[in-house]
């Protein structure tokens, strides 16, 4: 087979399988279940596939063989076996507990490392949300623009910062309020701080909203490329 | 102390390749694994909460003592310990790439749960001819099919031929159809999956989207300066109506990217710092509640 | 609600599903069959990560963690795309590893190759595997592997193999990409790009080397806050930043292939943003006009 027509043939039944996919759209029918059984199958083939070729074939199994001339092996990774297959118990009613060693395990670890990943996460970002609210000059109200400033001049704290940082440090304090007050406040101004925290969660929620909207179009710009250009233009006619 | 990694050649821990010093050594370890096996699964049932609770608690020990024990002070290779305390900061930094390497290979044992989850469900579904079980047969089919030219694929790129098989030219039926299967249709069918959301998210907002109360407005409000700053011909329109192109001077702070900075560095940053603190604290607990089995369900018989 | 008799307010209200599938079907499709140019204004975020690749220097190696698979390929591939042709031009070397998905390192190794043939048919020398690039391969948990690469990168590495010009697989350690690597402060940058929160796991735990996002467009606000606390040097998000660098390397690289996903999906992206909003604007239309209606 010419390597143009086996290209072709791969396009196509590509976008058979998309358009498949997307009746969907119009109502859940047997063309739809076909191709997403046969979605979900290779998906699961790839992963028992890319399991073993990409990790447990380098780190595992040659660790325990060795190489001839280049690496001992070390039997002990042999032990691992019997563990991981602990966690197929989940399967079996009585001995489901089983289960949870190698899950421990893994969860044990993942909960270990939190201390370390909370400080390294949110340190800088405590550190970055103290700004100052007050102005250290009114020499300008806004930044100076023009030549590069001295570090004196950059360390200023112009009203208009001040204000954006106001504006910043109220906004957190806000959102952090509605988070943590959640039961029922009898203090007028913290139920006016949540009511606010609520309003300016809005505003990262509609920023959210945007940038999803970005990404999921895209997403189908790119599927409507790869039918009407790769495909159709290119593949079929020759053009472009 | 000696870990793994650590281990001079030939000692206890490590056998040349290939000899049957190491055959017998690993059959030796598979038995003993096995037989570990079935002393828990005989384990009295007032054992099991410990055992499951004293493996999770070294497990995050390790991490732990990782984070709080003293590092090693500029450590070049080759340096050795001078004090007990030092020595255990070097076993522990030593240790960390074998345990990192063992939580590694177990999540790849555990990924297999999903998919022997998967083929048991279907597979019942063909042996006993349920409802559609023609759907489960054409998802084992796929997956068999993935997993024969998957393996194949790979096969054929080991040894000498490797590196010439980046060049399709050299490639047979197997990595043809490895190449059709996984890059012809998998990929696409997952990029289609992904897409379908598009659709459902336009009907959506057309639907939900209603200016009824202040939350909605502003959120509304966010939305549309967000998505028309995303539009790089709006944004110069925009500027063009106002006089910014090129931006200069105090107008500058009216064009569409200097609102839409504004909103997001001031108001769209800090909102999500305060939801990020919030889950910040929530993951920290769970984190402690977990290693030390604090959990109602963890570890229960 | 009887379907013949519908007030304009219920009608704008009460467009069918059917019909939007429609529009937003022809509205992504049609923009696709012409060149439209559109004029650019680069965010802050995405010069800073363009200038920080650029300051990487020739010959160095770079970290690459490529988290995505073809299921963001709309933005991730033209991501990756933009980034491999700038360490390309710019000689420097990488390695890829992946902690996210196990299809990761192929959606990888195929960008890759569709460089290589763009830089052939450029007649410019392509990369060649061991030599100027390796894959170091998947790891199935990300938080152990990126604590064990950030404590101590040729442990994490060890067991890692790649095809060497010989045909057979070695140690990654011992290419020429990785074998002056001894820490992990020797890779000048660590470039993530991903389409999910993998980018978390790294920030977590390395923070002694400069990182560069490049992010799909759900995970663009998210990572804004690392972005303004300077966790991470330089963010491009999603379709926009993806036309961001190619602008940007239009300007520095005038005479090679420069504008590719980017250039070929903005365009589109306005009308389909702009079916959006007209869709949002005529439900709340017919809100407004029945509450006028039922309030007269």
């Amino acid at each position: 087979m010419k390597p143009e027509t086996y290209q072709l043939l791969k396009l196509t039944f590509g976008v058979i399988a998309t358009v498949g996919l997307y009746t969907v759209l119009y109502k859940e029918n047997k063309f739809y279940r076909f191709f997403e059984h046969v979605f979900l199958g290779l998906a699961a083939g790839w992963t028992l596939v890319a399991i073993w070729t990409e990790t447990l074939y380098d780190s595992w199994w040659s660790k325990i063989m060795g190489s001839t001339g280049a690496a001992n092996g070390y039997w002990a990774y042999a032990l691992l076996l019997p563990i991981g297959l602990m966690g197929y118990f989940v399967f079996s009613k009585k001995h489901n507990w089983m289960s949870r060693i190698p899950i421990g395990i893994i969860l044990g670890l993942w909960s270990g490392q939190q201390i370390q990943v909370w400080w390294k996460r949110y340190g800088p970002q405590l550190a970055d949300s103290v700004k100052p609210i007050f102005p250290s000059t009114t020499s300008s109200f806004t930044v100076p623009g023009g030549s590069k400033p001295t570090p004196f001049e950059a360390a200023q704290v112009y009203p208009s910062q001040a204000i954006c940082n106001l504006i910043f440090v109220i906004t957190l304090l806000s959102v952090l309020s509605y988070f943590l007050f959640s039961f029922d406040l009898k203090n007028r101004f913290l139920k006016n701080s949540t009511t606010m925290g609520r309003w300016l969660l809005m505003v990262g929620f509609g920023a959210i909203f945007g940038s999803t909207v970005m990404m999921r179009f895209t997403l189908l710009i790119d599927r409507m490329y790869f039918i009407w250009i790769e495909w159709f233009m290119h593949g079929l006619l020759h053009k472009g | 102390m000696d870990l793994l990694a650590q281990v001079p050649p030939e000692s206890f821990w490590s056998q040349a390749s290939g000899s049957s010093g190491l055959y017998m050594h690993v059959a030796i370890a598979l038995i003993v694994g096995i037989a570990v096996m079935f002393g828990l699964m005989n384990a009295p049932t007032r054992l099991r909460r410990p055992i499951v609770v004293g493996l999770t608690f070294i497990s995050g020990l390790f991490y732990v003592l990782l984070y709080f024990w003293p590092a090693p002070i500029a450590r070049t290779p080759g340096t050795l310990p001078v004090s007990t305390p030092d020595a255990v900061g070097f076993w522990l930094s030593d240790a960390l790439t074998v345990v990192a390497n063992f939580s590694s290979i177990l999540s790849g044992f555990l990924l297999g749960l999903g998919i022997y989850s998967l083929v048991r469900i279907h597979g019942r579904k063909i042996a006993k001819q349920q409802k559609d079980w023609g759907f489960s047969a054409v998802l084992m089919a796929s997956m068999v099919i993935m997993i024969v030219f998957g393996y194949g694929d790979w096969i054929s790129k080991l040894g000498a031929n490797g590196p010439k098989m980046d060049n399709q030219a050299n490639w047979g039926f197997v990595n043809y159809a490895r190449d059709f299967f996984f890059d012809g249709m998998l990929q696409q069918m997952d990029a289609a999956m992904f897409s379908v959301i598009a659709f459902y998210i336009l009907s959506a907002a057309y639907r939900a989207f209603r200016i009824r109360s202040i939350e909605a407005t502003i959120l509304l409000a966010t939305a549309l300066i967000v998505m028309l700053s995303l539009m790089g011909a709006v944004e110069f329109g925009w500027a063009n109506a106002i006089g910014q192109n090129p931006p200069h001077g105090f107008g500058e702070n009216f064009t569409l990217t200097s609102i839409k900075t504004f909103i997001v560095d001031n108001v769209q940053n800090p909102s999500l710092r305060g939801i990020d603190f919030g889950i910040g604290i929530g993951a920290l607990a769970m984190g402690l509640r977990l290693w030390l089995s604090l959990e109602k369900a963890g570890g229960t018989a | 609600m009887d379907p013949t008799n519908l007030s304009l307010a219920e009608k704008l209200q009460s467009l069918p599903k059917s019909a939007l599938y429609i529009i937003l079907f022809v509205a992504t499709s049609i923009p696709l069959f012409f060149t439209i140019p559109i004029p650019n204004k680069e965010s802050k975020a995405s010069i800073d990560f363009y200038q920080e690749v650029q300051k990487v220097p020739e010959g160095s190696t770079v970290l690459i963690a490529s988290d995505w698979t073809n299921a963001t390929r709309g933005e991730s591939a033209g991501e990756y795309k933009a980034l491999l042709r700038i360490l390309m031009r710019k000689k420097v070397k990488f390695a890829v590893y992946t902690t996210a998905d196990p299809q990761a390192p192929q959606a990888s190794k195929d960008v890759i190759r569709f460089i290589n043939d763009e830089r052939v048919a450029a007649k410019q020398k392509p990369y060649e595997r061991w030599t100027d690039w390796v894959n170091v391969g998947y790891f199935p948990n990300g938080e152990g592997a990126t604590n064990s690469i950030a404590s101590n990168v040729r442990s994490a590495f060890a067991d890692k193999k790649d095809f060497s010009p010989d045909g057979a697989l070695h140690p990654v350690m011992e290419s020429p990409v990785l074998k002056n690597i001894q820490k992990v402060e020797d890779f000048p940058a660590l470039i993530i790009v991903t389409g999910s929160n993998t980018s978390n796991v790294a920030i977590e735990r390395i923070n002694s080397l400069p990182i560069l996002l490049a992010v799909t467009g759900v995970m663009g606000p998210e990572m804004n806050v690392y972005y303004t606390s300077g966790q991470v040097k330089g963010l491009v998000t999603g379709l926009k930043g993806v036309y961001d660098i190619e602008t940007l390397m239009q300007k520095d690289y005038p005479d090679q292939v420069n504008l590719d996903n980017g250039a070929k999906y903005y365009p589109t992206l306005h009308l389909a943003l702009v079916v959006l909003i007209v869709t949002v604007i005529i439900g709340n239309l017919g809100m407004f006009l029945g509450r006028k209606r039922s309030e007269a």
